[in-house]
């Protein structure tokens, strides 16, 4: 007697709801018609389903923010040949951050390899080469397990990173009796647990740091990954050493332990960075928002214990005193044990005098950020959004000189938790903004979703805006801080070229009516005043909605230090 | 000595490459600012733009390349587009893997990070660029120092235009725009002096053989595809088939190499009249193609593998991969057909052929069949209905953009039905079989020929897919320049996927209502919404005369086109 005939569509499916595989994002294609008739006959009584976007690109990116909220790989699709090469720039800023993304794309029939049938003849495997951790290509349906397994292991081992898997029609389209294909459960094939540090490093290191006078702590991205920020605070706390985190890292400290002095770039950092004598860095791997980890940010004789679950980022970027393989939050939790045998800390000079600093530096720049000029400046605009924003929204900053914007005000105002403040940091990836607020309010649909981005960036996956409406997503506010100008690019023209402005500007723009074309709400703003109560309609809208607010061009703080430090413009 | 030293004009690598592209006759180079690229926008700006080269600011670099791709089509010259390090190079991928699944020649520039930031985890570093474009392109090249830029600007033109047309990449580190070098110390060369402007020819004997091949038969037919574009063999083509009377269908690349005027024109693709050509032609000569699917793969059963093929290609690695042959040839096009014509009218000239002649009552029945049905003022609108309004409204000389699933099969399926499709004046991305090409290839189309109308039809998926360079179109303050949006609400050829093989169980194929005109207006087109056929044609004039960017938003039914049926029995879908 014959079983149940399953497709390899099926089997995938089956595969993907092993790994609670909740939403896959992406756009239909020939090769995928038995993937998705699984979703639709049994696959959404199940939990998966699949989110339909407006271009690839975006979906990648929604898959990038959905794994950066939950710290579960995000999944995304595109069909063979343009469907893949759309998401490549998508997958690209999710690698660039460490981001577990996983791509799935078909090839062609085997019968057409390398002929010219359609989107045939296209190396999809190197394509994605240089931004995936690991590719595997299936071509039976019987593999298709393993190479979920395999690429679920890597996505998510070691430093979490993007995969692909790719699949011929052929597996796909071919059945099998469904008994003959059991599917493991995810604990049969790969590893929960996390290492540990032994106890000879944990010893040294807590000496080291005990030893130090002007201790600092940097908490990065995989203090985030490791969810280690409940330890992380006991453990600074206790011993009273400064944090500064990354913007990878934002929120794995709490903004308002005395402990905190920052994110990334300003002058209490700097003072900090320059002047410890011993650094603790957990999960970071020094990129330009940490000044390369080059002096003078980061003097050369400085010791430094650097933790990372990544041997190849331990001493890197600066030369260590310690390098330890390990998990972020177990190296936290054996330390804060072995700290907890001594002594704690009540009072540290270092840290308070930096903690001092960095409220008056604070101060001023909240005074400065209150202004009511017209057009709006735009750290006015960042400081409103910010005292709007719910405490526990997820936050998107688009990049460019917005970014640096909200960087700068980012812990002035509210807490931000962890696994909530999303930025493609490493690419500096541009149009973020839809896609990620799409996938954000999809995976915590009872928050608030905020997205701050320039206008140069908004409107690069504008197309997605129908995609948001479509979800019917709500409390989903994009605010555009809108100066008809690549921004970032423009200051270096300003600067660097005694102003010969050249392909930096744009006419206007109106981004409310065009929102308003794609059925959101849609509202311009020219008056700072007008700005919290723009917010409270774009929130009662019960759409998703786009503030276009005119900002004056203006050149970030940040920006100007990193000029200085030769991180940005020789 | 000082004074001397500093008399000296000092130029830095943005304007050496500009220079270099000069040489080339380099118009527009489309793309995106970025910081590393600061040098060359300089260079631009304080004497590019006179010496008539500029750059077009596009609002993604997916435009952007596509836009150069277009260029390339319409101009037979290599379009160029820039991105910057990281996400700039990477925006531009998808539109350079449609130019290179079509043979065209686009040249990437990206910028790399400065290389004292080389693998460190600068902004957007540690990024392998030239492996990322190895897939897509036919020679990548990076440049580390000023001395090196003409040389790879050399080598990228070279390569991208010599042989079988292909993309190539250059990548520029930071450091070799920053250099300066004194302007004389620097030779820039000819173009003639770095680059063969000549092409290959064939022997004698080889062209001898082939008009024996051909003389001897039945039933012959000649395929005409996008090589004959390239070499832009047109002329010679017509004069040849006509001589001989031997029926010619083109590929999707290949259409309008041979007027519609002509009677040897069957059609386009294998689809209606060419479906009896293909299996029955006893010598088939394949004129620069490559035998895609649109043309079946040269399989059976569509072919036979009997046939004899005498298969002319500038590639070699093209020449008997698809179909087997019977003499091959390495060679151009147009040489080809220069010296068989030289050849052939030695001999008399073949007046009358009844295998032609009965192909041609053929595609009349066809055309006749089809005009019969679409006739029928139906809403929503039918499919091949507006894309006969539409191809029979378009201007003689004017440039067509076909960009979708269905919505494109079917027009090809019409598209020499009407008026005359000049040579390269008909735009489709088919290898990629590329969504979202529209809105840029427009730009770019329009850009190439200012004076020449250019339509675009799309369908609604693709079209989202560039809408932000609606406001490019805008800015740029084009005119004449329509886009016509066959919107169904639906991935079509998906949703015929599903209808087909999944017994209509229908899942995320379905968009929701779109008023696509209002969208467009919001970016500063001209829209309409078109909803009564009727109505095509004046919502099309209105279009032309708006003095904007047009955007028509045409409700059409949902409706399966035979070519997508025909795809699914190969095996494509």
């Amino acid at each position: 007697m014959s079983g149940k005939k399953i497709s390899g569509g099926d089997v995938l499916i089956k595969c993907l709801v092993e790994e609670d595989v909740k939403y896959m994002f992406g756009i239909p294609g020939g090769q995928l018609l038995t993937m998705y008739d699984a979703i639709y006959r049994w696959g959404r009584e199940k939990g998966i389903d699949t989110v339909m976007f407006r271009h690839e690109q975006a979906a990648a990116h929604a898959a990038d923010a959905w794994a950066r909220v939950t710290n579960k790989p995000g999944v995304c699709f595109g069909t063979v040949g343009p469907g893949a090469a759309h998401l490549v720039p998508g997958v690209t800023a999710a690698w660039a951050d460490n981001i577990p993304v996983v791509s799935i794309v078909p090839q062609v029939d085997i019968a057409l390899e390398d002929t010219f049938t359609l989107q045939g003849n296209l190396d999809q495997v190197s394509l994605f080469k240089p931004i995936t951790k690991y590719q595997t290509s299936v071509r039976e349906l019987k593999k298709i397990p393993d190479a979920v397994q395999k690429i679920f292991r890597e996505a998510t081992g070691g430093r979490p990173q993007p995969v692909l898997l790719e699949i011929f029609p052929d597996a796909l389209v071919e059945q099998i009796n469904e008994e003959e294909i059991p599917i493991l459960k995810k604990e049969q094939y790969r590893a929960f647990n996390k290492p540990a540090i032994s106890k000879e490093l944990i010893s040294k290191s807590l000496h080291m740091l005990k030893n130090a006078k002007k201790p600092l702590i940097v908490s990065g991205g995989g203090v985030m990954r490791a969810e280690g920020w409940d330890e992380l605070k006991e453990f600074a706390e206790y011993l009273q050493i400064p944090v500064m985190t990354t913007i990878m890292g934002i929120g794995t400290m709490e903004f308002s332990s005395n402990c905190y002095l920052g994110a990334a770039m300003s002058s209490t950092i700097f003072q900090a960075t320059s002047q410890a004598d011993m650094v603790l860095a957990l999960g970071c791997k020094f990129g330009f928002s940490l000044g390369h980890g080059r002096a003078p940010t980061w003097p050369k004789n400085q010791k430094m214990i650097q933790v990372d679950i990544d041997p190849g980022i331990i001493g890197f970027s600066k030369p260590i005193t310690l390098g330890i393989q390990g998990d972020c939050k177990m190296f936290l939790k054996q330390i804060l044990e072995e700290a907890k045998k001594t002594n704690n800390i009540d009072k540290r000079e270092w840290c308070d005098s930096l903690s001092e600093k960095r409220k008056s530096v604070n101060e001023s720049k909240m005074r400065v950020a209150s202004t009511d000029e017209i057009p709006i400046d735009s750290q006015r605009m960042i400081k409103e959004v910010f005292q709007f924003m719910d405490e526990d929204a997820i936050l998107v900053i688009d990049a460019g000189n917005t970014a640096f914007f909200a960087l700068e005000q980012i812990d002035f105002y509210k807490p931000r938790k962890p696994l909530s403040s999303l930025q493609a940091i490493g690419m500096g990836h541009l149009g973020v903004s839809v896609p990620y607020g799409i996938a954000a309010k999809l995976a915590k649909p009872e928050k608030q979703v905020i997205s701050i981005s320039g206008d140069g960036a908004f409107m690069m996956n504008i197309q997605d805006l129908e995609t948001a409406v479509r979800l019917g997503l709500k409390d989903l506010i994009y605010v555009i801080g809108n100066n008809s100008a690549w921004g970032m690019i423009k200051v270096g023209q300003e600067f660097g070229y005694q102003k010969r402005f050249i392909d930096t500007d744009f006419p206007d723009f109106d981004f409310a009516k065009c929102a308003e074309g794609f059925g959101c709400f849609g509202e311009t703003i020219t008056d700072p005043n007008q700005l919290k109560p723009a917010l409270e309609r774009a929130r009662s809208s019960n759409r998703p909605a786009v503030l276009d607010v005119k900002i004056k061009y203006s050149t970030p703080d940040i920006l100007m230090l990193m000029f200085t430090l030769g991180i940005y413009f020789r | 000595m000082k004074n001397l030293a500093e008399e000296k004009k000092m130029i830095n690598g943005g304007d050496v490459l500009i220079k270099c592209l000069l040489q080339e006759n380099v118009k527009y180079m489309f793309g995106i600012p970025g910081g590393q690229f600061l040098n060359m926008y300089d260079a631009i700006y304080k004497w590019g733009r006179e010496s008539g080269i500029n750059t077009v600011l596009f609002r993604h670099e997916a435009s952007a390349a596509h836009a150069a791709d277009a260029w390339a089509r319409v101009t037979n010259t290599p379009g160029i587009c820039f991105g910057t390090v990281g996400p700039g190079a990477l925006n531009l991928m998808a539109g350079v893997g449609a130019a290179w699944a079509d043979n065209i020649p686009v040249i990437a520039i990206v910028s790399q990070v400065n290389s004292k930031f080389q693998d460190s985890f600068t902004l957007q570093g540690n990024l392998d660029q030239i492996t990322l474009f190895k897939p897509i392109t036919k020679y990548q090249k990076t440049v580390r120092r000023l001395e090196v830029i003409p040389d790879a600007v050399h080598q990228v033109f070279r390569e991208a235009t010599g042989n079988r047309h292909q993309p190539v990449l250059l990548e520029i580190f930071e450091d070799a725009f920053l250099e300066e070098i004194e302007e004389e110390r620097l030779e820039i060369l000819e173009v003639e002096r770095y680059r063969a402007i000549t092409n290959p020819s064939i022997s004698s004997d080889l062209i001898t053989k082939t008009l024996d091949l051909l003389a001897n038969a039945k039933k012959p037919v000649i395929i005409s595809g996008g090589g004959i574009a390239r070499a832009e063999a047109w002329n010679e083509l017509k004069e040849f088939a006509e001589y001989m009377q031997i029926p010619v269908i083109t590929s999707v690349m290949g259409i309008g190499t041979l007027t519609n005027k002509s009677k040897c024109l069957i059609g386009a693709s294998v689809a209606g009249p060419s479906l009896r050509v293909a299996p029955e032609a006893d010598v088939i000569l394949a004129l620069g193609c490559k035998f895609s699917f649109t043309l079946a793969h040269g399989e059976e059963p569509f072919w036979k593998n009997t046939q004899q093929l005498i298969q002319v290609d500038i590639d070699s690695s093209i020449i008997g991969r698809a179909k087997p042959l019977t003499l091959g040839i390495v060679g151009d096009a147009k040489q080809f057909l220069i010296q068989s014509i030289e050849e052939v009218k030695k001999i008399d000239k073949v007046e009358r052929r009844e295998w032609l002649e009965e192909l041609v009552i053929v595609r009349r029945k066809t055309q006749e069949k089809m005009n019969k049905k679409i006739m029928k003022d139906k809403t929503p609108i039918i499919p091949k209905r507006l894309i006969k309004e539409i191809l029979e409204t378009i201007e003689e000389d004017g440039i067509l953009i076909i960009d979708g699933g269905d919505i494109s099969t079917s027009t090809v399926e019409q598209v020499d039905f009407y008026k005359d499709r000049s040579p390269l004046s008909t735009l489709v991305a088919v290898g990629m079989g590329q969504l979202g090409t529209a809105i840029p290839y427009g730009i770019g189309a329009k850009l190439a020929k200012p004076d020449k109308q250019v339509v675009a039809i799309a369908g609604d998926g693709a079209f989202l897919i560039n809408v932000q360079d609606l406001e490019t179109a805008s800015r740029l303050g084009l005119k004449d320049l329509i886009y016509v949006v066959a919107n169904n609400s639906a991935w079509g050829m998906i949703k015929s996927g599903q209808n087909i093989f999944m017994g209509k169980r229908h899942i995320d194929v379905d968009l929701p209502e779109f008023n696509y005109a209002k969208c467009a207006e919001s970016f500063g087109c001209y829209g309409e919404v078109v909803t009564d056929p009727n109505e095509i044609k004046p919502a099309f004039e209105r279009a032309k005369n708006s003095g904007k960017p047009a955007v028509l938003d045409v409700k059409i039914a949902f409706d399966t086109p035979d070519s997508t049926k025909l795809m699914a029995s190969m095996g494509i879908l």
